[in-house]
Parts: structure tokens; C-alpha cells; sequence
């Protein structure tokens, strides 16, 4: 039994008593990928912590390895060593306890599935036809798809799409919501509107929510603290708080002096690690 | 307007080749190619109904039957093979050897085991149109996109909805294109299979008329044979059209 099989969406995740107590846990997680060039460790010794409802962020420059530290969290493959723990258990591999939303929502939704099926695949063979309605009728009330239950993906927008595969990750009902640049291939109206989309989402159900960025002033609107990882192999180089509180607003949060003072300094911690990065390039060592 | 124009344009070859034939066998003598008339004639004397109804629907029957094995057959392999790449690695060969065997060329093997009846018929089209069904659904299945497979182990689902609600899918369009090669497959196989001891069926009523000399019959044979193929394909396009609707437009065939 995990907190997730208790809850359906739009109630909010009941959680262990002490909600200051992690929810996630990365613990000393390094990652090598073997190729045929040899072996090359991308991810060392990688630890940082989320709380409930606690929205936090992962920056870094450019092949870094923040698809890499999401796939270890999300179980899609194992890290080299260390653990993930969510709730208190150790993953061994994919968890009911972590909802994904993939970059790509072109390739990550089923082309010939209504958007109502998309969203109810995950649910299939796991409950009740009337409990798998319900929980597909408000993951699509709360990303405002109501209407388009039976379009295709592909008739809908890039943003639209984006939308249902958020409803379809909130409707399987995990305490964690994973997401890797989500909101990378729309444009910035839409994205504006989908970063209010992943607030209020965290607001309502009282998810967790890991997100992965490029964009610096995503993260600092986003997040609760930013993990800003650097180096090669990259490593955590500064957790950052942002103090902003759950509820923002794009014109006000963002015009805030402490708004453009953490800008500042991201772009400063990022621009050393690229620097660092760039400086110590072959990186390969013979296997 | 446009429905005209396409029937013009996908008819004015087959009305010319036929006028031709038409007026050219118009006052032929020759025993091997009667006047295009006598055939008509002798199609309408011979095929409503009596013979459609003691050769032609055997023949369909044991046709679609082996088609519909055949397409089971494979799509379910070729999902399992695709699904398992060591698997496949294993398989492949194998598969390559046997389907560059034709499928005429299992005949006489057919006969000495089933001997002449329709279940010799019927294996004989299954092993021929297993095939592309089998490459085509294998081929897609491996084909699949690596961020579905991610969305299949995230979400854990089940292996009746990996296979059966996500790949199988997936995999549809090129399953299709692999049962129109399996369909021509059979119309062929059950032409040549009833050529062997079978006492119904339009190949053996082709084979028939030609050894007792009934060329004409021989012909009308040929003609419904054409209209059968032609029937079978249209009503083909027409399933897959409703088959592949809620399918991406690009993914249908151009046409
Ligand atoms: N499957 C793999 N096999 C070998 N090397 C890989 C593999 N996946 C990623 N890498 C390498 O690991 C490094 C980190 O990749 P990763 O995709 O995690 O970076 P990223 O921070 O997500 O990059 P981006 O900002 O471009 O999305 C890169 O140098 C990449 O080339
Ligand atoms: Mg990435």
C-alpha cells in the first residue's frame, strides 16, 4: 500500500504525519553510460530531497544530466549507484508513486486514442469503470480540457496536448509529479499559461512536483527551491529557496527586486558550470 | 464533379484494353480466343448463379478463411517478436528461410499429409500469407517509438494494454499493408491449390473447362476471377479506411 492508492484527484494527498518529513529522497546517485567509446559517468554522488506539495526545480546547462537524474527517479532506467526513495521505500524501477510527463507530447500520447482514453490508459485493469470515469472526468476539469473528450491529440494544439498528458499523469493519481521540460516546445503564451497550469495544479491536489528546465525565469516562477546541477560528472553545485509563496502571478511574481536578484544568480551558477564544463571536456575513460 | 473526374481517371485504361478486346475478338475464329461477346454471354449463362454458388463461394470460403488464419498467425507472433528483440534474433532466420520457400512449392507436401481436401487448401494459403502479415506487424512493433515504450513502463500497465491497447495499434497501419500482400497471396493460392483433386472451386473450374476444351468457360472463369480480385481489393481499401479513422491523416495511404 503506497499514499497513492488511497487518493483520486482533486482530493488532497493524504501524507505521512509529519509533512516536513521527504517525500523523495535522491540519495548519493551517480550515473555511467557505456557506450562503445567506453564508459562515461555522467551523474556523481547526486542528493537533494522533496517535501510534500513542494515544487522543486532541476537547472543546468545544456547535457548536463537532468534527463538523465529523471530517468533514474522515474525508475525508466537504474542509476549506477545510490538510491531513490519515495514515501520511505527504495524504487526499484517505474512507481506508482511517480506520475510522468514527457518533453515530447507528440510522441508521448497514442495518436488513434480519444483524449479521454489517453488519460484513462494508465487506469485500465486497476479499478472500477465508474471510479476510472470519475478520476478522468477531473484530471480533464482541472487542466481545462472539458469539451474535447473525444477529440484525437493530434487535433488538438501543441498546448492542448501538453494539457492531456498532464491530465493523464494527475489521473493516476501519484503523490509526485515528474516533468521533463514540459513546456519546451510551445510558445510563450501557452507556456505562460501552462506554468499557471502546473501551480494551480499543486495547489489543488498538494502534489509534489520535480520539474526539469532550460529556462531560468521558468524555474524561479516555478519552484519552491531550485537544484542547480553543474560539472563534469555533474554533481548538485546549490540548492537556492525561493521564498515566493504558492500562490504567483507572471506580471507581479516576476517584476519582484528578489525576482531579478535570484535571476542573477542562477545565471551566475549556471554560466560557471557550462564554463567548468566546457574546460573539462573528454570526459571519457577507457572501460 | 470530382467523383467523375477520379472515376475517369481511374477507368479510362481498363474501358480502353476491354473495347479493344471487344472489337478485335469480334469476329475471331480461333478455338484459344472466342469473341469477347460469347464470354459475356456465356459469364451470365454460367455464373448467375450456378456456378457462383457451387465454385465461386467454396473458393471465397476457403480463402478467407486461410487469410483470416493467416492474419491471426502473424500479428499475434509478430507482436511477440517484436516485442523481444533476443527473441527475434533467434527467430529471424528461420523466418527468412521459410518465406523464401513459395508457398506453391509446399503443395505436394500439403497433399501427401492433408491430402486433397479443403484443409490442405487452407494451410496452403496460411503458409503463404503468413508472412507479410508476420514481417510487416514484427517490423512495426520494433518500430515503436522509444517515448511510448517509456509511457508503458511509467505508467505500468498491464501487458494486455502494452499489447493489446498500445502496440497492436500502433502497429496497425503497417498490419494492414501486410494483409493486402496477404490477400493478393491468396486469391493466387486458392486458384493453384484447387487445381489439385478438388472437385468444386474456380480453379478447379478453370482447369476443368480447359482440359475438356470448353474455352470459352475457360475464359469466363478468368473474367469472374478478375472481378472477384478487383471486388476483394475495393472492399479491402474500404475497411481500412474505417480501420485507420482515427488515425493521424498522414499515416493513410495517399490516395
Ligand atoms: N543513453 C545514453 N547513452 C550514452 N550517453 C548518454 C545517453 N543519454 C544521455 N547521454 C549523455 O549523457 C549526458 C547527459 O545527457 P542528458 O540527456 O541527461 O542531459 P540533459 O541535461 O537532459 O541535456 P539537455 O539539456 O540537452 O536536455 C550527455 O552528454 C549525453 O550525451
Ligand atoms: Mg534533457
Amino acid at each position: 500500500m503506497t499514499i497513492a492508492d488511497h487518493r483520486t484527484t482533486g482530493e488532497t494527498v493524504p501524507v505521512a504525519s509529519d509533512p516536513a518529513a521527504p517525500l523523495v529522497e535522491v540519495r548519493g546517485v551517480s550515473h555511467s553510460y557505456t557506450t562503445k567509446a567506453g564508459s562515461r559517468e555522467v551523474l556523481r554522488n547526486i542528493s537533494f530531497s522533496v517535501k510534500p506539495r513542494e515544487f522543486v526545480c532541476i537547472v543546468g546547462p545544456s547535457g548536463v544530466g537532468k534527463t538523465t537524474i529523471l530517468r533514474d527517479i522515474a525508475g525508466l532506467q537504474a542509476a549506477t549507484s545510490g538510491e531513490v526513495r519515495v514515501a520511505g521505500t527504495a524504487l526499484a524501477g517505474p512507481s506508482n508513486d511517480i506520475g510522468l510527463v514527457f518533453q515530447d507530447y507528440s510522441r508521448s500520447l497514442m495518436p488513434w486514442m480519444s483524449v479521454t482514453d489517453n488519460v484513462a490508459l494508465p487506469l485500465r485493469g486497476r479499478m472500477s469503470r465508474t471510479e476510472r470515469d470519475g478520476r478522468v472526468a477531473s484530471a480533464l476539469l482541472e487542466v481545462g480540457l472539458v469539451g474535447h473528450e473525444e477529440s484525437r491529440p493530434w487535433q488538438l494544439s501543441g498546448g492542448m496536448q501538453q494539457r492531456v498528458a498532464i491530465a493523464r499523469a494527475l489521473a493516476f493519481g501519484a503523490p509526485v509529479l515528474l516533468m521533463d521540460e514540459p513546456f519546451a516546445s510551445v510558445d510563450a503564451q501557452t507556456r505562460a499559461d501552462l506554468e499557471d497550469l502546473a501551480l494551480r495544479v499543486r495547489n489543488d491536489t498538494g502534489q509534489a512536483v520535480i520539474l526539469i528546465t532550460h529556462d531560468i525565469d521558468e524555474a524561479i516562477y516555478l519552484a519552491d527551491r531550485i537544484v542547480v546541477l553543474g560539472g563534469r560528472p555533474a554533481s548538485v553545485v546549490e540548492e537556492i529557496e525561493v521564498p515566493f509563496g504558492p500562490e504567483r502571478q507572471q506580471l507581479v511574481t516576476k517584476a519582484l527586486p528578489e525576482f531579478g536578484r535570484l535571476r542573477a544568480r542562477v545565471h551566475r551558477l549556471i554560466e560557471d558550470a557550462s564554463r567548468a564544463m566546457t574546460g573539462s571536456m573528454p570526459a571519457v575513460e577507457e572501460s | 464533379m470530382t467523383i467523375i473526374r477520379r472515376a475517369v481517371i481511374a477507368l479510362w485504361l481498363p474501358i480502353l484494353l476491354v473495347l479493344l478486346w471487344w472489337f478485335a475478338s469480334a469476329s475471331s475464329t480461333s478455338l484459344f480466343f472466342p469473341p469477347l461477346a460469347d464470354i459475356v454471354s456465356a459469364t451470365n449463362a454460367l455464373w448467375i448463379w450456378d456456378h457462383t454458388i457451387v465454385d465461386l463461394l467454396p473458393s471465397l470460403r476457403n480463402m478467407l478463411l486461410g487469410l483470416g488464419i493467416a492474419t491471426a498467425l502473424g500479428v499475434a507472433l509478430g507482436l511477440v517478436l517484436g516485442s523481444f528483440p533476443r527473441l527475434l534474433a533467434t527467430f529471424d532466420p528461420g523466418i527468412e528461410l521459410f518465406r523464401a520457400l513459395p508457398a506453391v512449392a509446399i503443395l505436394p507436401v500439403a497433399i501427401l499429409v492433408l491430402g486433397l481436401g479443403d484443409s490442405m487448401r487452407v494451410f496452403v494459403i496460411v503458409l503463404g500469407a503468413v508472412w507479410p502479415v508476420l514481417i510487416n506487424t514484427t517490423a512495426a512493433v520494433r518500430g515503436i517509438d522509444p517515448t511510448t515504450r517509456d509511457v508503458e513502463a511509467a505508467f505500468r500497465l498491464s501487458a494486455a494494454s502494452r499489447f493489446l491497447r498500445v502496440r497492436l495499434p500502433a502497429a496497425l497501419p503497417q498490419i494492414l499493408a501486410g494483409v493486402r500482400v496477404a490477400l493478393y497471396i491468396s486469391v493466387a493460392l486458392i486458384v493453384v491449390s484447387e487445381m489439385q483433386g478438388a472437385g468444386v472451386g474456380i480453379g478447379h473450374f478453370l482447369l476443368a473447362s480447359q482440359r475438356n476444351w470448353a474455352i470459352t468457360d475457360m475464359w469466363t472463369g478468368m473474367v469472374v476471377l478478375g472481378f472477384v480480385g478487383y471486388g476483394l481489393s475495393i472492399l479491402f481499401r474500404f475497411a481500412e479506411r474505417a480501420l485507420l479513422r482515427a488515425y493521424p491523416p498522414q499515416r493513410l495511404g495517399k490516395d
